[in-house]
């Protein structure tokens, strides 16, 4: 076919000559990738849990980078030599059907499956949420909930409570018990691993521990609503005895979470500033959980009329 | 409430300029082509040879056309919220939340059911009749119903843009979330009318092409000598049967929720859920396949043909295919590691999961040696399968590293999360339909697509992708969690701003690929595709000319081997002449209905009079669909004929042109024009293959034809029919099987509320099952009057049946009246909720029942025993014997374990 | 393209109804009450074991639920004539990928659902959670 020779066709013929440049630009890519995981994110994990979830999340991929990095130079390199034009390709039509190219293709994803299968299986039993951390202290408490659209910390033991912050004692294991007030969220913080969801008149349970001192980002990976992207807060992990001053002090000063002032907090909003409660009303994570005080009402009665009506991004 | 139920005049969004200006240019711009249509005269065309159409070459362009809108809505829709999300470090962005939320919700929705699914379904209908070499799909009427119920559910979305909001609870909305005290609004109800409509559409395509594909097949076209397509089109069909009946229960109980207050997944009165999450998954990931599936045929198709070589392993790939067809429905939790599972619940799904990845890559492999030893032509389609393979095993990594509980637990719901399963399904899926698209447009409009624009949109998609995914992923292992409307972490910000610039360079491949089309159509006269084959393909749909005619084939081949076409063609080019003029008869073809467009129109009303209220409306809507029904049983004429003049002078055509194409072949050994022609492999090594010793001749090009009966070939029409009911008969157990599902997890939620043993009347329910039972031995007995052709026995017994049914009903509605009397009402309790919903899901089957019977007798009164009733007599009693089976079911789980509690 | 020919053909058969070749009326109504008798003797027995104190109390709904498939296989096999003759292989094989989809949603959904259930419904004194 005569074409004329227009910007597009050579963008195209550029395009196929230049399968390297390509190459190049996605191993960038892929290099910029693992750099960029190095700092802050699950790859950078600062507690057990989160360690032993990025080494599986590593090993895994090790073992399937093995075969898929052939796979691709494999189909680069067989589209690229078979092409019509080349006159040294041998052109065999009829091999549609090998006995030991079967067994291979076969053989390897079986293997491989066959070793992450092993990964998972005794993964998902060591790495279960619910498995208290291995060690010699006494884990620290942590009642979660979540409320539209933030985050209350109980600390039971010691009466007091935070909203959308949390300060727990480094090398210390941490036992959550999460429950929602509203809708399902999800807590997640990345550099400590695992997340679980909360969801209303339910209790999950998630075991974690911070190695060391730090600020750590947290957040809900569960969407659950306008205000959701204010669903974060900061976990600030401390030394042992700072968070025991801290305890203290918190329970000398600061407003106190009643009935009262929980039923406000019930009110959806967003972007609301940490604030630490010197008491809280005993047994309230219990109450919410079994329905003793109501859930969440949801977005502020404007009848159930089409709610497009913006009511501010922030 | 006002007559027009809650729609009031500040449904349209007055104040808010992006989707009011949006909506506006979209209206203006569906006048301007309606006005364009009606102006030039073009609307009786349209009405007859498009909007009626029952051909399914027209019906799967028609699909693809609304795929590619829709992927245009969809793709802007991805376009805002990565714009969006670059504007919003630190700032609000332009979006507010209550407006983003939406267009993530959107977006989702609109790529999966109304972009995604119609461009498989449309290329499943344009290519899988053909490929098997028959006429037409098995249900040519319901096929152009399933387009426009498709096309309903993709205007009722779209509609949302600007009457009232669409849903802000993401494409799978998770209650409580979208509950009504959580979201009170439209937005959920547009969701779900849009999805139960279309999701009916689909469901019927299912049953259509499963029957099309078993019982429907050219004469010698054995099961093992299907083309690839046609076993992925079979496979993912089976999981549409499989999976959208699950679809359509899990959002119904949804919507009996938000409408009457039920509770199957509130948070109060024992409603749970977790449970919603559970059955949307085990129709969602099964929904993954049906679209992969026939993305992995396609690719077989292009890979092989621009290889010039067969499939290699075609058997294991069929064995592959079936495997991930069944395991596919084995995996669904893995959706949902972090909700709180057990380790051993955990996994078991996850290696589930990961055996997945077992025939997913014996597949690679196999296209890998496909290619091998090949001939590769490196036109568009193969530019598609090749990004394809590179680009898939990435996601299909990321697919297994997913499936590793461990590595879920922290990535999942992140932006790694959304970047794997759009890497695996704009790598298969999206660029399938590209490849598919461009392959088979010749065939459909017989000229081929401009090359230069189609590669310079296969380069940028490609680059695009990257620049968006690669990103995302490394945000995702940064711990950014997906739909953040704005976010304050400096260190996801330079990925998000990477991510946007890539989609803009997918933005120019989406105009590139707008430029293509303009481009081709102004060329089409240099592109035009004369032989028939412009790719050198091999299965049959090659075999016939470019557009085809609407019968397809003038005479059914008769198939003797795999890849039968690519056979004809090399003996035809050993032998240096066509196969002798076969001898023309006259062909019935499907005629024209507008009953599918009507049954949409009605549905559209319906669906809107729903979603705002509008009872009266929705009365109307549903006595209309009756009166459709009626109106369609009533007609006796069904096909047009053709005669056996008008078939030979189309196909001397053809011939004639094969003709040229064959002379000019063997005039000139090498550097024959046309587009596939270099291609043709006109040497030595070539020619012999794939046929037996080329032998001169008439004897090569014998029995190529089929001659009439004793050769297998499509089934008899009662045998067709009755098989598509019965497919349809099993979704509907499926149906019943997922609000058995919930019935078992909810049944001991009584809130506090009375409890079965408390509520049931057995005696009672002792008699229903005594008039049901009576009414299918008569209903048995209607059968055998039918087939003594006694009319009169007929109607007595299936006036008894009717009555029995009745009787049944009557019983039914007084024990649940009773029940509402003593306070137990469905909005009672989670258990009221499921018992109620699972009884009455089955009481109006036999209403409906009921009221088929009723027609069916007049119309046997009027019209006697036509061929079409006696099959829709067989179908009533294949209906009303599948509704005693589950009627045991019920009793026994519903009523004698539930006593028992 | 289909032949309109309801012919009825040995090899070819619409599923589950008297198109088998060895058709007569009297078989048919044979089958029909062999099928409605023995479906009313396994309803009644379903409904007295519920009442009779007959079968230990926490094994009824096992009894219950075999009684129940026996019955739908009557139905099945009087009712809707499906037989292992080979012009019925795909109408059963239909059946067959119906009932494996209707048993892994149930069994997986009852399964799934009640692990889910014993670990995260707060059961008794909620001071002190379960470790």
């Amino acid at each position: 076919m005569q074409l004329k020779r227009r910007p597009v066709d050579w963008f195209a013929h550029f395009m196929s000559e230049r399968l390297k440049f390509l190459l190049a630009a996605a191993t960038f890519a892929l290099l910029g990738l693992a750099l960029g995981g190095c700092s802050g994110g699950v790859l950078d994990p600062q507690g057990p849990v989160g360690a032993a979830n990025a080494k599986i999340l590593l090993n895994a991929s090790e073992a399937m980078l093995v075969i898929v990095v052939p796979t691709i130079i494999a189909t680069l390199l067989f589209a690229w030599w078979f092409r019509a034009s080349n006159g040294r390709a041998r052109y065999q039509p009829d091999f549609v059907y090998s006995g030991r190219v079967e067994l291979v293709v076969w053989a390897i994803p079986i293997l491989t499956v066959n070793f992450l299968g092993g990964v998972i299986w005794m993964g998902a039993h060591d790495l279960d949420p619910y498995r208290p951390i291995a060690g010699h202290k006494d884990p620290l408490e942590v009642q979660v909930v979540s409320l539209d659209w933030k985050w209350l910390f109980i600390y039971p033991d010691a009466g007091i409570a935070s909203l959308n912050e949390l300060i727990v004692p480094a090398g210390v294991p941490l036992r959550f018990s999460l429950t929602s007030a509203a809708v399902m969220n999800m807590f997640f913080v990345p550099q400590l691993g695992t997340m679980i969801a909360t969801m209303p008149g339910m209790v999950t349970q998630l075991n974690l521990e911070a190695s060391h001192a730090g600020d750590f980002y947290g957040a809900s990976s569960q969407f659950s609503g306008d205000g959701f992207s204010d669903m974060h807060f900061i976990l600030h992990a401390v030394p042992a005895h700072d968070f025991a001053l801290w305890v203290a002090k918190s329970q000398e000063a600061g407003p106190w979470l009643d009935r009262a002032g929980y039923l406000a907090l019930l009110h959806q909003s967003q972007n609301v500033s940490p604030v630490t409660y010197q008491s809280v009303e005993p047994g309230l994570f219990e109450d919410i959980v079994t329905g003793r005080v109501p859930l969440g009402p949801g977005p502020d009665s404007e009848g159930s009329g089409p709610s497009v009506r913006s009511r501010g991004a922030k | 409430m006002s007559i027009l139920g809650k729609l009031t005049w500040d449904a349209i969004p007055w104040d808010q300029p992006i989707p009011l200006i949006a909506g506006s240019v979209v209206i203006a711009a569906v006048l301007a082509v309606v006005a364009w249509v009606v102006l030039t005269g073009r609307l009786p065309y349209l009405w007859r040879e498009w909007i009626t159409s029952v051909d399914h070459k027209r019906i799967g362009v028609m699909y693809c056309l609304l795929g590619l809108l829709m992927l245009l809505r969809g793709f802007i829709d991805a376009i805002m919220m990565r714009l969006q999300q670059v504007l919003a470090f630190h700032a609000p962005g332009y979006l507010p939340p209550e407006h983003y939320d939406q267009i993530f919700s959107a977006h989702g929705t609109i790529m999966i059911f109304f972009a995604a699914m119609p461009l498989v379904i449309g290329l499943m209908n344009f290519a899988v009749p053909l490929q098997l070499g028959v006429r037409d799909v098995a249900f040519p009427t319901l096929n152009s119903t399933s387009l426009w119920l498709t096309a309903t559910g993709a205007l009722l979305v779209n509609i949302s843009l600007v009457v009232g909001e669409f849903s802000r609870a993401g494409w799978l909305p998770y209650p409580p979330l979208s509950e009504i005290p959580y979201t009170p609004g439209v937005g959920v109800d547009y969701y779900l009318w849009s999805l139960l409509i279309s999701g009916v559409g689909t469901l019927l395509t299912g049953i259509n092409f499963v029957t099309t594909i078993l019982k429907t097949r050219a004469p010698g076209m054995s099961y093992l000598r299907m083309p690839m397509f046609c076993w992925t089109a079979l496979a993912s069909n089976l999981l549409i049967i499989a999976a959208f009946p699950i679809l359509t229960a899990t959002l119904a109980m949804l919507a009996l929720d938000r409408y009457l207050g039920f509770h199957f997944f509130t948070n109060e009165a024992g409603g749970n859920m977790m449970m919603f999450i559970n059955l949307i998954w085990a129709w969602g990931h099964p929904e993954v396949y049906i679209l992969v599936l026939p993305a992995f045929g396609i690719f077989s198709e292009v890979i092989s043909t621009f290889s010039g070589k067969p499939l290699f392993n075609y058997r294991s790939m069929v064995a592959a295919t079936m495997g991930i067809c069944l395991v596919s429905f084995l995996v669904w939790l893995h959706h949902f590691f972090t909700m709180g599972a057990g380790p051993d619940v955990n996994a078991l799904f996850g290696i589930a999961s990961a055996v997945i990845a077992i025939p997913t890559g014996v597949k690679v492999y196999n296209w890998l040696f496909t290619m091998y030893g090949g001939r590769i032509r490196f036109a568009t389609p193969m530019m598609w399968a090749v990004g394809f393979i590179v680009t898939f095993v990435i996601g299909g990594m990321t697919g297994v590293l997913l499936a590793t509980v461990p590595a879920d637990f922290q990535l999942h719901n992140s932006l790694f999360l959304v970047a794997h399963f759009h890497n695996v399904i704009i790598a298969s899926v999206l660029f399938a339909s590209f490849a598919g698209l461009t392959y088979w447009f010749p065939k459909a409009f017989g000229f081929s697509l401009d090359e230069g624009w189609g590669k310079a949109a296969f380069w940028l998609t490609l680059i695009g992708f990257y620049a968006v995914f690669i990103p995302l992923y490394a945000a995702g292992l940064l711990g950014m969690t997906r739909r953040l409307q704005h976010f304050d972490l400096p260190i996801w910000q330079p990925w998000i701003r990477i991510a946007a610039i890539g989609i803009l360079i997918m933005g120019v491949a989406a105009l590139c690929q707008v430029a293509q089309l303009l481009v081709s159509i102004r060329r089409r006269h240099e592109l035009r595709d004369m032989t028939g084959d412009p790719w050198d393909g091999r299965s049959l749909e090659w075999a016939t000319a470019s557009p085809p005619p609407a019968f397809n084939f003038a005479v059914l081949f008769n198939v003797r081997g795999e890849e039968p076409y690519w056979t004809i063609k090399r003996r035809a080019i050993a032998a240096q002449r066509l196969p002798v003029e076969p001898r023309y008869e006259a062909i019935e073809m499907p005629a024209n209905s507008p009953i599918g467009f009507i049954v949409a129109f009605f549905a559209t009303i319906t669906g809107f009079a729903m979603i705002w209220h509008i009872w009266w409306l929705v009365g109307v809507g549903l006595a209309a669909a009756y009166v459709v029904f009626v109106w369609f049983a009533w007609r006796d004429v069904e096909e047009y004929r053709i005669p056996a003049e008008e078939v030979a002078r189309i196909d001397r055509a053809r011939r004639q042109a094969r003709a040229e194409w064959l002379a000019e072949l063997s005039g000139s050994e090498t550097g024959v024009s046309g587009t596939g022609a270099t291609a043709l492999g006109l040497d030595a090594r070539a020619a012999g293959h794939g046929a037996d010793t080329p032998i001169a001749g008439d004897v090569a090009m014998a029995g190529i034809y089929a001659t009439g009966h004793g050769e297998g070939g499509p089934a008899s029409k009662r045998v067709i029919v009755g098989y598509g009911f019965w497919l349809f008969l099993v979704s509907d157990i499926i149906m019943f099987s997922a609000f058995f599902a919930a019935h078992a997890v909810l049944q001991t939620a009584t809130a506090g509320g009375p409890s079965g043993r408390e509520l049931f009347n057995l005696p009672s329910i002792a008699l229903q099952t005594g008039c049901l039972l009576a009414s299918s031995f008569t209903c048995g007995l209607s059968a055998v009057a039918t087939d003594t052709k006694s009319q009169a026995w007929t109607q007595l017994s299936l006036l008894i049946t009717g009555l029995l049914g009745l009787a049944f009903l009557t019983l039914e509605v007084r024990d649940f009246s009773a029940m509402v009397a003593q306070g137990a009402e469905p909005q009672r309790s989670a258990f009221l909720s499921s018992t109620f919903t699972l009884v009455g899901c089955h009481g109006a089957h036999v209403s409906a029942g009921l009221l088929w019977l009723a027609t069916m007798m007049a119309q046997v009164f009027v019209k006697g025993f036509r061929p079409n009733i006696l099959r829709r007599l067989l179908c009533f009693n294949l209906f009303w014997h599948v509704l005693d089976i589950i009627w045991v079911a019920l009793f026994t789980v519903v009523y004698l374990v539930g006593v028992l509690r | 393209m289909s032949n309109e020919n309801d012919e009825r053909n040995v090899d070819d058969v619409a599923p589950g109804f008297m198109d088998s070749a060895t058709r007569s009326i009297k078989a048919g109504i044979r089958s029909y009450l062999i099928g409605l008798a023995l479906s009313v003797l396994l309803t009644a027995l379903s409904f007295y074991l519920v009442g009779a104190h007959f079968i230990w109390e926490p094994g009824l709904p096992a009894a219950l639920a075999s009684l129940a498939i026996a019955q739908i296989g009557v139905h099945l096999i009087f009712f809707l004539h499906i037989t292992t003759a080979p012009d019925n292989t795909n109408t059963v094989l239909a059946l067959a990928f119906g009932v494996l989809i209707v048993g892994l949603i149930i069994g997986g959904s009852v399964w799934i659902m009640a692990q889910l259930h014993d670990r995260v419904m707060p059961i008794g004194p909620l001071t002190g959670m379960p470790g």
